[in-house]
């Protein structure tokens, strides 16, 4: 595929360029999608944002060079990795100097339950159900987690998904595989037995 | 009689099916189809993995900040100016406080790993079991090739 024929990549040369509003609609057009699969990976919302936001500085940074040899996305995705992976890091290492037991921050920012709700039972269901699936998603090896997250949540395919991660498609299907299969054993409590 | 669950199921084995489950399939090849609707162990790895899948969905997307595209900016602002600060003549004050904060950055923590290594022992083993957990966990370890080619199918 030629990378040019990616409309992210024209607009990408553009802020090579230095037009600005170029970046803007970049930013526009991804910054939902790269929150969330940041979130997802880290775990944190409350860094997921100013990760995203490294991540297009990073961007804008690397534009004076910029010379498309894959999608633009693969490219935004790869430096997200990197950033969650240096993240994940500095915070395993954090605990360790810290040498707490304590695991709380590792938990997500719980999300406010709404006191309106018209069945408080059932949202404490479902929030308890949304804690262990982020619970379950975080806790798969990193290079599990982020394949999963591409796939499920970004429904990217195989082929971007390997390139982002920088292995073969069938390595990348495998990683999804096994993840799914992990989760799958990790969330049977609450997987309902098909009568 | 105990009845077993992979008798009679044609298509591949249950071994080399189960490598082929994937919960965001839609459809399963004929062959696999035809082996998970005659196994009753590889029909349920199967409904596992497509309900796991389908309960990732409990995770909402959210909506970033109406001010995201602003704090980009202002981080690219923010790093325009420390990038002249640095540029304008260097001060030797300025270098000798980087050169101590260099030296610090190495010295402390090589200083706490010592000493907490020192006191405990059972931290040193700890970490390594960490290291060997999360090492093994991300090998992509093959069981067996064959497993790989019909990943390859499609």
């Amino acid at each position: 595929m030629d990378p040019r024929s990616d409309p992210d990549v024209l607009l990408m040369l553009r802020v090579r360029d230095g037009d600005r509003s170029a970046f803007d609609a970049l930013i526009e057009k991804y910054r939902r999608p790269l929150v969330n699969v940041i979130a997802r990976s880290v775990g944190r919302e409350g860094d997921a944002e100013d990760l995203a936001q490294d991540v297009f500085v990073r961007i804008y940074r690397a534009a004076p060079r910029y010379e498309p040899t894959a999608k633009f996305s693969t490219w935004l995705y790869t430096i997200a990795r990197r950033i969650c992976l240096n993240h994940n890091r500095g915070q395993a290492l954090r605990r360790w100097f810290s040498l707490s037991a304590d695991n709380d921050s590792d938990d997500p920012t719980p999300e406010p339950m709404d006191p309106r709700a018209p069945d408080p039972p059932a949202e404490l269901e479902r929030a308890e159900l949304r804690r262990a699936v982020a619970a379950a998603v975080r806790s798969l090896p990193e290079r599990l987690r982020f394949a999963v997250i591409l796939r499920r949540y970004e429904d990217l395919s195989y082929e971007e998904i390997a390139g982002i991660l920088g292995c073969t498609v069938t390595a990348a299907k495998l990683r999804v595989h096994r993840a799914n299969a992990l989760l799958a054993a990790r969330l049977t409590p609450y997987i309902k037995e098909e009568p | 009689m105990a009845t077993d669950p992979h008798e009679h199921a044609p298509g591949p084995d249950c071994r080399a099916a189960r490598a082929q489950l994937r919960g965001d399939a839609a459809e399963l090849p004929p062959p696999l189809a035809a082996h998970v609707r005659g196994c009753a162990a590889c029909r349920g790895e199967a409904d596992r993995l497509r309900a796991a899948w389908t309960l990732l969905g409990a995770l909402n997307a959210r909506e970033p900040s109406p001010r995201f595209a602003a704090g980009v900016w202002a981080k690219i602002a923010r790093t325009d100016a420390g990038r002249r600060r640095w540029t304008a003549p260097a001060r030797p004050a300025r270098w000798a406080a980087a050169a101590v904060a260099l030296v610090a950055a190495v010295a402390i923590p090589f200083g706490i790993i010592s000493q907490r290594t020192h006191d405990r022992p059972e931290l040193v083993a700890q970490l390594d079991l960490v290291e060997s957990h999360e090492l093994l966990a991300n090998l992509d370890v093959v069981e067996e090739l064959d497993m790989l080619l019909l990943l390859d199918e499609p």
